[in-house]
């Protein structure tokens, strides 16, 4: 895919001119991506080339992922629904794997981040060049899953409307005690979501609207205890209140884009 | 584990809605993100994918299973989108809003390794507004061919598939809108 002669010694530019996209594609023969590796190491302008095109493509796909993970997609499943004569309402079987995917997700996550750790060790560590470069599009693909992601799953956990906070669990029977602690600052803990307390918020009880089960997304709270738990629309912080019944409790945040 | 398409296409085909409903949530937000560059308003958009969805659940009986469905589904978006570029569009494009915000952690190894601080800079309205410039400098055919391959991560001879064009038509038609893009962004970099 290039007129580059593999017996030939050096890569020029005009070579490299004509593989450049299989080469930003991650797509040349290992020999080729070689040579081009080389040529790249010797030559300035074909270097910031690549560089630019990195730049462009990171701006590209955050601006207009960015842009389309604020759309309110809802309505438009329904009016599919509605053209296509089906009933709207999710069946159970659909509520279900759609809590089982957001778990994965969640999952997945953490996954990424362990993973991003361990790249950021190595590139410190010296990794050579073209490591690095990888590194920024599995990058690249992983952060606008992950932002998907994350969207997706506050739409997904957000009552309607998300003004109105109003999912609320009461604990009737004895849980994990372990999730959540008796002293006054209560520290949530989730199941297998790595949420992240950011800070604690003021005292200022939300709506306790109807108190329905004990399990809210892997929080599970102590005998006695309501949890609430809501989005705040503009920073799509995760709210998540604990309360013994009858007494007031700090309301922890956690962010979900983190 | 999530069905394959082929199993969740023949399901609704045999008018199973939750097949129908798991394929729609599988697609929506990537068609989405692809139909959104290439018209730019949020209701334009919303408005190409609900049309694609119902076209392509309409004719799912005829549909045989020669390309993957994912494709096959793309291209129905695609040639809608096409369409309505080509008519002109029906909204007025919308602005970059500012309050769309990157999130820091989602471009911070990349901007590490780039030397640039893409959250601080696609924050900015003037550079997303310009950033959609550029893609809407790029006539509809060359915008597809960007679109699919940098937002979705489509493979060339995907491209080809949808975009129903040769291998070294969507090679051209990338290696020119990438210089295009690069050029109009140049003074941003």
């Amino acid at each position: 895919m290039s007129s580059h002669s593999e017996n030939s010694p050096e890569m020029t530019c005009a070579d490299f001119e004509a593989s450049f996209d299989q080469y930003v594609d991650d797509l040349l023969e290992p020999r080729m991506a070689e040579a081009c590796c080389c040529h790249l190491a010797k030559c300035t302008p074909c270097d910031r080339e690549v560089t630019r095109w990195q730049q462009t493509r990171i701006l590209l796909s955050t601006a207009v992922t960015d842009f389309a993970t604020a759309v309110d997609v809802s309505s438009v499943r329904n009016d599919v629904f509605a053209a296509l004569g089906l009933d709207g309402r999710d069946s159970a079987a659909v509520v279900e794997r759609r809590r089982s995917a957001m778990r994965e997700a969640a999952h997945e996550r953490a996954g990424d981040a362990r993973r991003d750790s361990g790249r950021r060790a190595r590139r410190e560590a010296g990794a050579p060049r073209r490591s690095g470069f990888a590194a920024v599009l599995r990058f690249a693909s992983a952060a606008t899953v992950s932002a998907m992601t994350a969207a997706a799953a506050v739409l997904l956990l957000t009552p309607a409307p998300t003004t109105a906070p109003s999912v609320v669990a009461s604990a009737p029977a004895p849980t994990s005690v372990a999730s959540v602690s008796r002293s006054s600052m209560r520290p949530v803990a989730w199941s297998k979501n790595s949420f992240e307390d950011v800070a604690p918020a003021v005292n200022t009880p939300p709506p306790l609207a109807r108190p329905e089960v004990s399990h809210v997304d892997g929080l599970e709270a102590a005998p006695g205890q309501l949890v609430s738990t809501w989005v705040q629309p503009r920073t799509n912080a995760r709210v998540i209140w604990v309360q013994d019944r009858g007494l007031g409790a700090p309301v922890r945040m956690a962010g979900l884009g983190k | 584990m999530d069905p394959p398409d082929g199993e969740l296409v023949a399901l609704a085909q045999a008018g199973d809605r939750d097949a129908v409903q798991t394929l729609l949530e599988r697609y929506e937000r990537r068609l989405l993100s692809v139909i959104i560059g290439m018209v730019r308003n949020p209701e334009d958009a919303k408005e190409i994918l609900q049309e694609t969805f119902v076209r392509a659940f309409r004719s799912l009986e005829g549909f045989k299973g020669e390309s993957s469905f994912y494709t096959w589904i793309y291209r129905i978006a695609m040639n809608l989108a096409i369409d309505h570029q080509r008519r002109g569009g029906k909204r007025p494009l919308v602005e970059f809003d500012e309050s769309i915000g990157v999130k820091e952690d989602a471009v911070g190894e990349g901007s590490a390794i780039l030397g640039i601080d893409p959250f601080k800079s696609v924050r900015s309205r003037e550079l997303g507004k310009k950033i959609f410039e550029a893609i809407e400098s790029l006539t509809p055919d060359h915008r597809a061919v960007i679109l699919l391959r940098e937002i979705d991560g489509l493979s060339y001879e995907e491209i080809s598939d949808v975009l129903d064009c040769s291998l070294g038509t969507v090679m051209s038609r990338l290696h020119y809108a990438r210089k295009k893009l690069q050029s109009r962004l140049q003074e941003m970099l």
